[in-house]
């Protein structure tokens, strides 16, 4: 297993003299990626072509998923395979700017591409402090690429591994280490690729206008066929088209916006000019007295909200019997049929009984009290963290804990990055020590092409909303406020609400995952573009999905015990076959509990990072570093910051015992890992250091990876 | 050979993820005390520096240490040769 890297880093060499920078790629691969990026141009010109001479906005999402798809598939069967090599790491020969691309596809998921440029545009610089967030992600997901680089990376590709568990079977030795390894990741995999195929559920659906549950399923599809039969060297190429697709979806409404704006398409060099504007149009906002009349009846309806809340069966009983009341008016009176009907759905959608009311309801009171604050409860966008340093005792309370919440959120993030199994397994591809290095460096480049943009087009569109949108009449808003709506009421809503017939700030609510998909149309472009960026989230999705859902089958049939005993009579291209079934298996059961709808993108996707942070980077960093790391304490390490993770994230979502807020030190449960992290390492340390004193007979001989 | 190279991995190492550690949660410690105010963009700096100025910091080190171990791998592959044939004869 820990054979010198020399063997493997001949291969691609020897056709190519010594690289310049970078480990230059072959021929065919460049002409193949030139290609690409026409074809999709080309499909794109085609497409605005037929739009132009009357194609119907019903056919362009369709047309869109199923070319995605295809093409997905299309890369799996002429990639297919059941070489070992082929499959599990793409035979180690990947050149790092493909290498480098493929990652960056694998990393952005449906959350880096729906969500953060809508999260930016919610949260400004942090969010708030129960809701950390904004650049915390863009930092957190691109400086865990420094600890991938500078710890983990080189490293593990001169092991010559497959899969991540397979270090911790080669480093520590024994059978613990490598099963409790593949757990975590299947556990930290798992939710994270529930998430994906959320993603893949609500951007297909939107696209086609079918239901969740079959938008699931016809994204998966594309996936399956494309894992299943290439493995690796299918994903790879089809995470570099991926990625093609992505960043031309994201480039294109960012630099038509910023062009719109201010006369200059490089988006994330001129966007500075905006913040200043945005400062003062916020100034506006907040002295307006239409938008304080706005605040108040907000602030009015949650008050009222809370008396009902007081007595929620008796509450509930008045207003049914109210709204029957009025109904049989209305009936009475031969009122208009849709008047009726709007007051019977209303009647029918009043909650059953009073444990769901009182729920609904206090959800409700939340969202009005946040609307009620100025701008929405949105905090000014440049303003790093709640509260203020030097005001009140509450205020400078409220400052440390938003600003201790969203460092412990960057750490997860960043620390995660280094322990997701995903990301990892990529850099086995390269052909060499060398060439992880490079690609690492691209992955790094190629993700900031997409992040740097995206603080970006948070800004414009917030100036867009700000400048243009608010102040609009209600009788001529935008079309594609209402198209939008109407697929989901939790995207956009609007509503006149001190009925002067003008949109105030306070007035529209814009949902996270909207920003993105709704910029091409703010931005007054044709729909075809609208079609492309949602072809892009399902992109970014799928290419996610792909990778951990190999990942996930990898670990489970390579690295887990109850394999162990009937696989050794099996050659390994059998366990190539077990590992393609193993994968759809697992994919069905992913989209199973993804149809279940269980959870936002964004909470699931930390969560994991979490996880991964927790359970797998202390024992990996010391069994690296430090030799004295014993397999003992590697198992202990994992276990420890596994069980604390999980405990952290469990006690939170009960809502802790006996009533006391659960929390250490107000920090969310999303950063679990803050904690998971640091009880690793410390029971790995203090573990390993006892079995060091014991005589050598108990002791492992562990195999340091020599020379990093 | 192989240890006379350490030292300086380890160095570049420690002080490229302290720079790491200091452009990211440095920069966000401080984002409201004397970061913000700083007049090197149109912006607030400290805004500048966690959307963008980061990013671009994260990419040099890893771009820096990549260069650097690259360099001394491709040095130290053409060495050992040289030195085992050498050996004998003097």
């Amino acid at each position: 297993m820990k054979s010198p890297p020399k063997s493997s880093k001949q291969a691609p060499m020897s056709d190519k003299p010594a690289p310049l920078q970078g480990g230059l790629f072959q021929n065919y691969q460049l002409k193949g990626f030139f290609l690409l990026v026409l074809g999709v141009l080309a499909f794109l010109g085609v497409m605005a072509w037929a739009e132009f001479h009357g194609l119907s906005r019903r056919w362009i999402g369709p047309i869109f998923l199923f070319s995605i798809v295809m093409g997905c598939a299309a890369l799996g069967i002429v990639c297919r395979t059941t070489d070992p090599e082929e499959y599990y790491v793409a035979g180690r020969r990947i050149p790092p700017f493909f290498n480098g691309m493929a990652a960056a596809a694998d990393w952005m998921s449906a959350a880096s591409f729906i969500s953060l440029a809508g999260a930016l545009y919610l949260q400004g610089f942090s969010g708030s402090r129960g809701e950390p967030g904004g650049l915390a992600y863009v930092l957190g997901w691109t400086g865990g690429f420094c600890l991938v680089a500078l710890l983990i990376a080189p490293p593990l590709r001169r092991m010559n591994l497959y899969t991540v568990p397979d270090f911790f079977a080669v480093r520590f030795g024994g059978r613990w280490p490598r099963v409790i390894a593949a757990l975590a990741a299947v556990v930290c995999s798992f939710t994270y690729v529930v998430a994906q195929i959320y993603g893949v559920g609500l951007i297909a659906s939107r696209l086609t206008g079918v239901q969740f549950e079959i938008g699931i399923m016809l994204g998966l599809g594309g996936v399956l066929v494309c894992s299943f039969l290439g493995g690796m060297r299918a994903i790879t190429w089809t995470q570099v088209a991926q990625y093609v697709v992505m960043f031309l979806t994201f480039l294109i409404p960012v630099s038509w916006l910023a062009y719109k704006q201010m006369g200059n398409p490089l988006a994330p060099l001129v966007y500075g000019q905006q913040l200043g504007k945005i400062a003062a149009l916020e100034d506006k906002l907040m002295a307006s007295p239409q938008e304080k009349q706005v605040q108040r009846i907000y602030l009015e309806r949650a008050q009222n909200l809370q008396i009902k809340l007081e007595n929620v069966e008796l509450a509930l009983a008045q207003e049914r019997q109210s709204l029957q009341e009025r109904l049989r008016v209305m009936r009475q009176n031969d009122m208009d049929v849709s008047q009726i009907v709007d007051v019977s759905r209303e009647l029918a959608n009043l909650p059953k009984d009073a444990a769901t009311a009182r729920e609904k309801w206090r959800k409700t009171i939340q969202e009005d009290l946040q609307r009620a604050q100025p701008l929405g409860g949105m905090p000014r966008h440049t303003q790093a963290f709640q509260g203020d340093p030097d005001g009140t005792p509450a205020e400078q309370t409220l400052f440390s804990q938003s600003r201790l919440n969203f460092l412990a959120l960057m750490f997860c993030l960043m620390v995660g990055t280094a322990g997701l199994p995903h990301l990892l397994t990529r850099y086995y591809t390269s052909p060499s020590v060398a060439d992880t290095r490079r690609s690492v460096v691209w992955s790094l480049v190629f993700i900031a092409l997409v992040y740097l943009s995206a603080p970006a087009l948070a800004v414009l569109v917030k100036f867009e909303v700000m400048n243009n949108l608010v102040g609009s009449r209600f009788d001529d808003l935008p079309v594609w406020i209402l198209q939008w709506a109407k697929v989901d009421p939790s995207l956009v809503s609007v509503s006149d609400v001190n009925n002067d017939g003008i949109l105030q700030f306070g007035e529209i609510k814009l949902g996270a995952d909207l920003i993105m998909l709704a910029t091409p149309e703010l931005g007054g472009l044709p729909y075809v573009v609208s079609g492309l960026v949602a072809a892009g989230g399902l992109a970014a999705a799928l290419s996610t999905a792909d990778g951990l859902l190999l990942t996930i089958s990898n670990s489970l049939v390579r690295d887990l015990h109850f394999f162990e005993r009937w696989r050794k009579n099996q050659s390994p291209e059998q366990r190539v076959i077990v590992s393609k079934f193993v994968l759809m298996v697992v994919a069905m059961l992913a989209a199973f509990v993804a149809a279940l709808k269980p959870s936002q993108i964004l909470p699931l996707v930390t969560a994991s990072f979490s996880l991964a942070a927790s359970a797998l980077v202390p024992a990996m960093v010391l069994g690296i570093f430090w030799k004295g790391a014993q397999r003992a304490g590697a198992v202990a390490g994992m276990l420890t910051g596994l069980g604390v993770t999980l405990y952290y994230l469990g006690v939170n979502a009960l809502g802790g015992f006996s009533g006391s807020d659960p929390r250490w030190w107000g920090i969310e449960p999303v950063c679990a890992g803050v904690f998971g992290v640091p009880a690793g390492l410390l029971a790995t340390v203090l573990v390993s250091a006892v079995v060091g004193r014991w005589p050598d007979r108990f002791k492992e001989s562990p195999t340091t990876p020599h020379q990093i | 050979m192989e240890t006379s190279k350490r030292p300086l991995q380890g160095w570049l190492r420690a002080v490229l993820l302290l720079l790491v550690f200091c452009v990211s949660f440095g920069g966000c410690f401080f984002a409201r005390d004397w970061i913000a105010p700083l007049p090197i963009w149109g912006g607030p700096f400290s805004y500048w520096l966690a959307a963008q100025g980061a990013v671009l910091v994260f990419i040099l080190v890893v771009g820096l240490y990549a260069a650097v171990m690259n360099r001394r791998d491709e040095a130290l592959d053409e060495k050992p040769p040289q030195v085992l044939e050498a050996g004998p004869h003097v």
